[in-house]
């Protein structure tokens, strides 16, 4: 194994792929920051470039991109609480609100920094436990996966920043929106009023709505105000005792969470980080400062969905799944190399797995360093007047939304989302909960009824497999503790309030 | 350094709306039956020609496009462009089809998905006669495979089990009931005399992958998506619905021989289509240029690397083709109650 690895450094040192891996990296800054581009519409994008080259540098150049992808989205995330890619929606909790204080360039280093820890060490969990671990993704039945969504779901008690109830709205309402479209399982259309509605609502355009065009709609507001003094980065940007003080969710926690999801199947980078940074707000001493600029909440989240990666790679190469989106055009892009990514890759072909995890190992820290120097570029964003940005941010989200599908369809879907999302803003109710609602429910919904015809209708088959059994358990603590802490919390509040009357 | 990062800005942004600028709003939407001047049919092709895709990149529909697209490149002196145009199962690629100008530069790849389409969800919208159907250029049949632990080593011991516990059987496979594949099996399950219960997946990969960690019994799939598990001994296929053998799969016997007396002519097949009232001669031209385009080395290579079957078809035939496969989809769909 380890000559295997030598091996594929040595591949990987040549002039070529080290300029494939920049390349790679620089496309997918940009992919991942303009908001309506996934890493896996990057992806799609460069795949026909590829075609013509050399299965190891082809599979390195997307690779790199679709890493670095996965960091961009939390670039505008924090500057523009317009995330880039849905996986970073968890990063605008508190990466913007800690860019309005003054502080974009520390949450965007810590962003950069988590980002590059939670690849690196994902990267190596990957090396170690790519096969072994794909077994594990092959466990995953329509059960397994109901009970992740549900897991997922039940995160909204602690995402939904002050009343519970308002998160359930937003949640019901995306699970709404999941139902239209043609039904998964019979096949007969649901609210469907025209012909694109078919389809379903696209997620992606919907998101850019829901975040950064509502989001130009509060600039607008505020439009001749001056933007707060941006502070000056000085060395790193961030402390030693800061990234010490985090130092568990971003070396240990968010890397293994991202890790393990990555590897399910479906599950992917938006779970991870949603479920990484509910982990590091329930652990937290210091609950409270949790979606008003917490450094924690942005390692947390950008950490896992830059380890999911790596985890989506793992059944792709040892088995030839898909673990994501992305992941399902790169075995596209392996196919028309020639090459069958699968449970003889690393027998017949193991050029193709070795090289890519030392591509992993070296297009990590190119991706800091190029990230760490971008840091001092973007930061100058937030000093843009308000005016003048909201029409730029505009702007992006239309053309975001066309290039989904090239179509006017997705633009309307990202205008019209856009509205209702300033509605719901101003009515302070959370939108994160919508997104949540929109990435799970289809999962949810289309597990349950499979799930239900393999057990012929019988309900109790939600409690026979372990896996689900665990999940479930977890997500009602994970929807009760909160609300028996609030309702604790209220509690010594009054008696306090008592004893002070008295 | 302010200024540096707006034009890359710039540059992205603008390189995007190039990027997007669609074939369908350079010709005048609607425009259908373009009858061409003698001259231009002479001159046909005489700039680049866009094949739209229905799904997104990297899948076997699109791996089809690109590599027809390349094939037929130096016969046709043109670039032929891929698109891809996802969405609504196929609908957004059907309406960007339908509105383009019928001068044979816009076309589109096609799977049975739009045929069942036109005669199911979609049948208010669309008619057979909305299109011209230029070519048929593949065949991937389908085949029933099982998981290595199962007990069933054949077909006949599977349909055994099958007669003794009607609906017990789990069979899943891509697409809801009244789907291509759902259709083939229930073909087979008729001429067995069986029932079993479907699970409907949102694609082959998806099915294929249920298979393997063993959740459900039975997967409809293609040969292309499962030989490398059967190379491996993690799946066993049991029969393929084909008129003969696969060259890939010798050991595994056709529905027919087993006595099960289907009807093949319902496969998993693609194509190319294009807009009702591209001028005949065009039409008979790209027909052409597509069957030298199959008969390449580099498109047959391509089609043995991913087990596809040879299924050349001209326009005529194809479109004879395209008829008989709406009456048979509309008759089971009919059968099984698809709306």
């Amino acid at each position: 194994m380890f000559a295997s690895l030598l091996d594929g450094f040595s591949t990987v040192f040549t002039f070529e792929i080290l300029l494939f891996i920049l390349v790679g990296s620089l496309i997918g800054y940009f992919v991942g920051a303009l908001p309506g581009l996934t890493p896996s519409v990057g992806i799609a994008l460069l795949v026909p470039i590829t075609f013509t080259m050399e299965p190891v540098p082809a599979l390195i150049l997307l690779v790199s991109l679709y890493v670095a992808a996965e960091y961009g989205g939390g670039i505008t995330a924090i500057l523009l609480n317009a995330p880039g890619t849905p996986a970073a929606a968890a990063t605008a909790l508190d990466g913007y609100p800690l860019a309005t204080k003054g502080q974009a360039g520390k949450a965007l280093t810590i962003s950069i920094l988590a980002s590059g820890v939670g690849a690196l060490v994902s990267a190596i969990l990957l090396i170690f436990t790519a096969v072994p671990m794909a077994a594990m993704a092959l466990q995953f039945g329509p059960l397994e996966y109901f009970a992740l969504a549900i897991f997922g779901l039940s995160l909204i008690s602690s995402l939904s920043e002050g009343s519970i109830v308002k998160g359930f709205i937003a949640m019901f309402f995306g699970l709404l929106i999941i139902s239209v479209g043609i039904d998964p399982i019979v096949g007969v259309p649901r609210f469907a009023m025209t012909v694109d509605l078919l389809g379903g609502i696209p997620f992606l355009p919907a998101l850019v709505g829901l975040f950064a065009l509502s989001e130009v709609l509060f600039m607008l507001e505020k439009a001749d105000e001056k933007r707060n003094k941006v502070e000056k980065i000085t060395g790193l940007g961030v402390s030693l005792a800061e990234i010490k003080s985090i130092k568990k969710t971003m070396f240990i926690k968010a890397p293994l969470l991202g890790y393990v999801i990555g590897v399910i199947p479906g599950a992917g980078a938006t779970i991870a980080s949603l479920i990484s940074y509910n982990e590091a707000r329930r652990s937290s001493k210091d609950k409270i400062s949790f979606g008003k600029g917490n450094i924690e909440g942005i390692a947390a989240s950008e950490g896992a969905n830059n380890a999911a990666v790596p985890g989506a790679l793992a059944p792709l190469l040892a088995l030839g799944i898909p673990g994501s989106a992305s992941a399902a055009i790169l075995i596209g892009a392996l196919t028309m190399q020639g090459l069958q990514p699968g449970p003889k890759l690393f027998t017949d072909n193991p050029e193709i797995p070795y090289s890519l995890f030392a591509a992993l190992l070296i297009a990590t820290p190119i991706m800091i360093v190029i990230g760490l120097v971008g840091v001092r570029a973007w930061v100058n964003v937030t000093k843009i007047p308000n005016n003048i940005l909201a029409v730029i941010v505009a702007g992006i989200c239309v053309v975001g939304a066309y290039a989904y599908s090239n179509s006017m369809y997705s633009v309307w879907v990202m205008l019209i989302f856009g509205i209702f999302g300033y509605f719901i803003r101003k009515l302070k109710i959370p939108t994160t909960p919508i997104v949540l609602a929109m990435v799970l429910g289809f999962m949810m919904e289309v597990n349950f009824r499979r799930g239900m015809i393999i057990a012929d209708g019988e309900l109790s088959f939600l409690f026979t497999r372990p896996i689900s059994l665990i999940l479930i358990v977890l997500s009602l603590l994970t929807l009760i503790l909160p609300l028996i802490q609030g309702y604790k919390d209220a509690k010594i509040k009054s008696t306090k309030a008592g004893v002070n009357h008295r | 350094m302010k200024k540096a990062i707006w034009l890359v800005l710039l540059i992205v942004t603008v390189g995007l709306l190039a990027a997007c600028n669609s074939p369908q709003s350079s010709g005048e939407a609607g425009a259908n039956n373009v009858s061409a001047s003698k001259e231009e049919v002479e001159n046909f092709p005489e700039k680049s020609i866009t094949i739209l895709v229905h799904t997104s990149a990297g899948g076997p529909t699109d791996l089809m496009a690109r590599e027809i697209a390349k094939a037929v490149e130096p016969i046709l002196g043109q670039k032929v462009l891929v698109e891809n145009r996802p969405g609504g199962s196929g609908a957004t690629q059907m309406a960007g089809i339908q509105s383009a100008k019928a001068d044979g530069y816009t076309l589109g790849a096609m799977t049975p998905s739009q045929i069942g389409l036109i005669e199911g969800t979609l049948k208010d919208q669309y008619k057979l006669d909305d299109f011209s159907w230029i070519s048929r250029t593949q065949i991937d049949p389908y085949v029933i495979v099982v998981n290595k632990k199962s007990p069933f080593n054949t077909l006949e011991e599977l349909i055994e089990f099958a007669k003794e516990n009607p609906g017990e059987l789990k069979i899943g496979g891509y697409g809801a009931v009244g789907s291509g594949h759902n259709v083939a099996w229930n073909i087979l399950a008729e001429k067995a005399g069986i029932e079993a219960t479907w699970a409907a997946y949102e694609s082959t990969g998806d099915a294929v992958t249920a298979i393997l960690g063993n959740h459900i019994d039975v997967a409809n799939s293609n040969p292309g998506q499962v030989s490398q598990y059967v190379e491996s001994g993690d799946l066993k296929v049991l029969g393929v619905m084909n008129d003969e053998r696969l060259e890939d799969l010798p050991e595994v016997p056709t529905y027919k021989e087993l006595g099960y007396d289907v009807d093949t002519s319902w496969t998993q097949f693609r194509g190319i289509f294009g807009p009702a009232g591209i001028d005949p001669a065009i039409q008979k031209k790209l027909s052409d240029a597509f069957a030298e385009a199959m008969e390449t080395e580099g498109y047959k290579e391509y089609m043995k690397k991913t087990q596809m079957v040879q299924g050349s078809m001209n326009n005529e035939e194809y479109t004879e083709y395209i008829a008989k496969q709406s009456e048979l989809t509309k008759e089971w769909y009919e059968r099984l109650g698809v709306e």
